[in-house]
């Protein structure tokens, strides 16, 4: 898949995913590898950028399984940034498929 | 690439970064490191589904808004004035542990010798102390009477006796008493008098024992100025502390044998006067007694003194 279209939705669905329920980092990649093909190592970067920017807050939670994960939690800013990307999205994608379709029907 | 490898390139990558930032980031590459391999994975492959490490740091700057170039040469200049600091600090730190120790050895030498100007005097001080007390007994000694007893101690001093009899016995029995309880008490005295003067002396033993190991790590260049001076101060003390205790020691009173040169030339020869049965202190003179107690008329008879 294109680069540009995989970096372009990934902040979308990062807050998506944050949106439903606060995750650690490594299931937040987990869960948006299995979505789309992108280099896990960027997505931390993400994270950390959005939480710089006040769209996620962090805390600490025991773990059974080692140490103590870093939890993200979507703010009130961060759920309006989501909403926000989500209407362009829905837009973006309207109008591309929209192009699609009259230059497909054009073309026949 | 190792873990280890990975994480210490990246370090010194983010080293433009605050340091909780640096190990906030770090931690989490550990963590997501940890839980591929526990998945199964070996840490090269989790490493390598990072990407290329160089898009990466320039990723995680972007986060910052710090452009990678930049970041480089500042996490240089960052370790170099690190490294600087350091020196300094440890430049100055040893000057000044030079500085130091050297006033400390210069001041510790000045006291000794002045603790030892002190400590000559008092022990000088106490020797002539001594000396005197000494002295005096001795002069006291040739001053008093000589006494004769007819009882099986000879050299203890007696008491008058007022008359033979019921109540003579009774007030020698209780004579014997008291001097016995006056020998007792002496003793127990001494013993106790004894015993503190050797605990002194212990602890003495124990300052300088202090003193000598301290000496040797403060010339190493320890900072133990202070407790080298406490402990040569604590023994000199400690040991002035058993002079004095000691010289509290009560000795029995000293008596002069019978034959003794001294003694027998005590004794005055006697005037025409009556025999004294008091005190002949007042006639005696040491400087013009001559005859030996031998040649005493009154040889066997108890000399009582008043």
């Amino acid at each position: 898949m294109n680069a540009q279209f995989k970096k372009g939705v990934l902040e979308l669905l990062v807050l998506e995913c944050v949106r439903a329920r606060d995750m650690y980092g490594y299931e937040l990649v987990e869960e948006i590898s299995s979505t789309i093909d992108v280099k896990e190592g960027t997505i931390y970067p993400l994270l950390k950028r959005l939480t710089n920017e006040r769209y996620f807050e962090t805390y600490l939670r025991e773990s059974t399984e080692g140490p103590p994960r870093k939890y993200y939690h979507l703010t009130a800013a961060g759920v309006l940034r989501a909403g926000e990307l989500r209407r362009e999205w829905m837009e973006f994608q309207h109008g591309v498929s929209e192009f699609l379709k009259e230059h497909e029907h054009a073309k026949n | 690439m190792r873990k280890t490898e990975f994480l210490t390139r990246l370090q010194a990558s983010i080293a433009v970064l605050e340091d909780n930032e640096q190990k906030d980031i770090l931690d989490e590459y550990s963590q997501h490191i940890d839980m591929k391999v526990k998945e199964g994975m070996s840490e090269a492959e989790a490493i390598d589904d990072f990407g290329p490490i160089d898009e990466l740091i320039e990723e995680i700057l972007g986060a910052y808004h710090v452009k990678a170039a930049a970041a480089d040469v500042a996490a240089a200049q960052k370790k170099e004035h690190v490294t600087e600091q350091a020196a300094s600090a440890v430049a100055d730190v040893a000057k000044t542990g030079y500085t130091e120790v050297k006033g400390s050895v210069h001041e510790f030498f000045t006291n000794a010798k002045e603790v030892t100007a002190g400590a000559r005097a008092s022990i000088s001080r106490a020797t002539d102390t001594l000396r005197d007390k000494w002295e005096v007994r001795r002069a006291s000694r040739d001053t008093q009477p000589y006494q004769l007893q007819q009882s099986h101690q000879p050299h203890r001093p007696h008491r008058p006796i007022a008359s033979k009899g019921v109540l003579g016995l009774l007030s020698g029995a209780v004579s014997l008493t008291w001097r016995a309880c006056k020998t007792a008490c002496r003793w127990i005295w001494n013993a106790c008098v004894a015993m503190t003067a050797a605990a002194l002396a212990a602890m003495a033993l124990c300052l300088l024992f202090a003193f000598g190991f301290c000496l040797v790590f403060l010339l190493l260049g320890y900072p133990l100025a202070g407790v080298v001076i406490a402990s040569l101060g604590g023994m000199v003390a400690t040991l002035s502390l058993t002079g004095l205790v000691l010289m509290l020691i009560r000795r029995h009173p000293s008596h002069t044998l019978p034959c003794e040169p001294r003694a027998c030339a005590r004794m005055e020869q006697p005037s025409d006067e009556p025999h004294p049965t008091t005190d002949v202190e007042s006639e005696y003179d040491p400087n013009t007694a001559t005859r030996p107690l031998e040649t005493r008329p009154f040889e066997s008879e108890a000399i009582t003194h008043a």
